[in-house]
């Protein structure tokens, strides 16, 4: 009997490319959601201005060739400080949602593995923090220790922690009963090697497909925090924090506040598409039918 | 069922009690000290030192919590920093009324139509409705309430010239008033909750549409509409009915951001300007209340599933 889990055989990703393709929505989702990625990593660099170039003469200046989706009210370029305000988003939710999963998968491992008072204390804790409202708790968080990129990675984690180690902890109740499993326990693996080498590999798809959605529900909170003006600092650019300033103008100037609206709106939409399509890639039984 | 209630009330009022530690103690370690903060900056320190003396902020924090808890319970909630040390809970509970208005507003646009449009698109499965509801839908879940609130004001309000732009009301307005200015805020909170809704009862429809029980319906004879009635919605809707219960604790978050931005006088836009001049008192009393409306809008939706569903009932 070999130890190590079995490797993804060609045709299995074949299969699941087919899967993921088959389905024109994922794909497009994908598509959009890749372009934005791209955005957030090199965007400072081909973005046509920089993002706190400011040009008084030319302020609140309509779509025109050269600024693709005009100027606001400072004269600067709205589609550069679109494409750079990429990275704070990616970033936030990014970061979040990766700690949320390393810490759920710790979290639900140990809960589900170990069983006992642990697990009741840890579920509880995450009862709690589920049963609160999660922008009510960003905002007091926030508000309590300071708009800091950190500690907007750190509230993003806080939130999405509980879900993530509840899903990984039913996962693990059910694999460590598994046949397999209990052959490693009889070989004499330790508790660490079990855990990590026997159960977790699977329990990371369905871990990937609640990463994907959570990352686009934290693209919502990040928006809606830099709305409320506790999301990223100024001078940084930041798409939420760009809407609130131009709803003062939006009658001579809606393009300032349109186009960031518009590219939250497709960022969120291509998401869920792609994660929506992940789901369905990973786990074809909860499609819909 | 009784027993279930109070059990589940219990659990409330532990989390309340838990949220209440969680929002006095982090409100504590915050830096600056309250009687600083209201006295201002250039306050004499024996001044600072008497109020801090008056305030009880000398003695432990457990203490301060305890007497803050027991005032808290009775109604005293008091003072806000902010606005002349007026006392927060008639503020407060003005607002609530506000926003309940609001909030009922939007609940009766979502619940009805996620219903209806969650149903038409399970019933028209994989035809092109069903494509433009459920992606429609998809969408909707994912826009945060300011993105989908700014487009409806561009359109409805800048463009037709329709409805007005901001919800500033007064004490003063009537309903007839204050109505148009309420159906903007009111969609605008409604959208995540109504593509929620539809996704959810399309789901649960269709997959009671490939029942066993559905199928034996068909079989014996009934008509369409029969096994639509009497099976499909019967069994469907329960999800949905708890998910609209639930969804009352939603909008909490998504009335925050609908009220800063059509500056509705509401509950989530107290907060905001509490958050903003760091108002303790009237931090801790907002976001106490919002945690209790949303802790028993769980505590509803969790006694209508036990209610509707017996089989949870007993475990």
């Amino acid at each position: 009997m070999s130890d190590s889990p079995p490797k993804l055989s060609a045709s299995k990703k074949k299969i699941l490319y087919r899967r993921f393709v088959s389905n024109p929505l994922a794909l497009f989702g994908a598509i959009f959601f890749l372009f934005f990625f791209l955005m957030a990593l090199i965007g400072d660099k081909v973005a046509p201005y920089p993002f706190d170039a400011q040009a008084i003469a030319d302020r609140l200046e309509g779509p025109s060739y050269e600024h693709f989706c005009g100027t606001d009210q400072f004269g600067r370029d709205v589609f550069s400080r679109i494409i750079v305000g990429t990275r704070s988003v990616f970033f936030l939710g990014g970061a979040g949602t990766m700690a949320a999963a390393f810490f759920g998968l710790i979290l639900g491992l140990a809960a589900g593995y170990y069983g006992g008072l642990f697990d009741e204390l840890a579920m509880r804790v995450c009862d709690g923090v589920m049963s609160l409202p999660s922008l009510l708790l960003a905002l007091v968080f926030i508000s309590l220790s300071g708009p800091s990129t950190l500690n907007l990675v750190m509230i993003i984690s806080i939130l999405y922690t509980p879900i993530m180690a509840r899903v990984v902890r039913s996962l693990t109740l059910e694999i460590k009963n598994l046949a397999y499993v209990e052959a490693a326990r009889i070989r004499g693996e330790s508790a660490p090697y079990i855990i990590f080498v026997e159960i977790m590999p699977n329990t990371l798809p369905p871990v990937f497909v609640e990463m994907s959605m959570r990352f686009s529900y934290s693209i919502f909170l990040v928006a809606s925090l830099g709305f409320l003006g506790l999301g990223v600092q100024p001078p940084s650019p930041d798409w939420g924090m760009q809407i609130n300033e131009a709803r003062g103008f939006l009658t001579y100037a809606p393009w300032v506040l349109l186009c960031p609206a518009a590219s939250i709106a497709v960022l969120v939409v291509s998401t869920s598409l792609f994660s929506d399509g992940i789901r369905n890639m990973l786990q074809p039984s909860t499609g819909k039918r | 069922m009784l027993k279930y209630c109070l059990k589940r009330l219990g659990f409330v009022l532990l989390t309340l009690l838990l949220s209440s530690m969680v929002i006095f103690f982090a409100t504590q370690i915050l830096p600056g000290d309250v009687a600083q903060l209201i006295l201002g900056r250039f306050a004499r320190p024996e001044a600072v030192a008497a109020l801090r003396e008056e305030l009880g902020l000398n003695e432990p924090v457990v203490v301060q919590y305890l007497k803050w808890l027991f005032n808290f319970v009775q109604g005293d909630w008091g003072l806000s920093l902010s606005t002349n040390n007026s006392p927060v809970a008639p503020l407060v509970w003005g607002r609530l009324k506000n926003s309940a208005i609001l909030g009922a507003l939007a609940f009766i646009i979502y619940v009805p139509g996620g219903i209806l449009l969650g149903l038409w698109a399970a019933l028209r499965r994989n035809k092109p409705v069903d494509h433009v509801i459920s992606v429609g839908s998809l969408s909707l879940i994912g826009l945060p309430e300011f993105v989908t609130g700014v487009i409806l004001i561009a359109v409805f309000s800048l463009e037709l010239n329709w409805l007005p732009p901001s919800s500033s009301i007064s004490p003063s307005d009537g309903l007839y008033r204050m109505l148009p200015k309420l159906i903007l805020p009111a969609v605008t909170a409604a959208l995540v909750s109504l593509a929620y809704i539809t996704r959810m009862t399309r789901a649960s429809t269709v997959e009671a549409l490939y029942s066993d029980y559905v199928r034996t319906a068909y079989l014996k004879g009934l008509s369409p509409r029969q096994v639509l009635f009497r099976h499909v919605l019967r069994n469907a809707l329960m999800p949905t009915v708890t998910v609209a219960a639930i969804s009352i604790g939603w909008l909490m978050g998504g009335l925050v951001v609908t009220e800063s931005l059509f500056s509705y006088p509401g509950l989530g836009r107290l907060l905001l300007f509490a958050i903003q001049r760091r108002d303790l008192p009237l931090i801790q009393a907002t976001t106490l209340l919002m945690t209790a409306i949303f802790c028993l809008s769980n505590m509803l939706a969790d006694v209508l599933y036990a209610y509707l569903n017996p089989r949870i009932r007993y475990q």
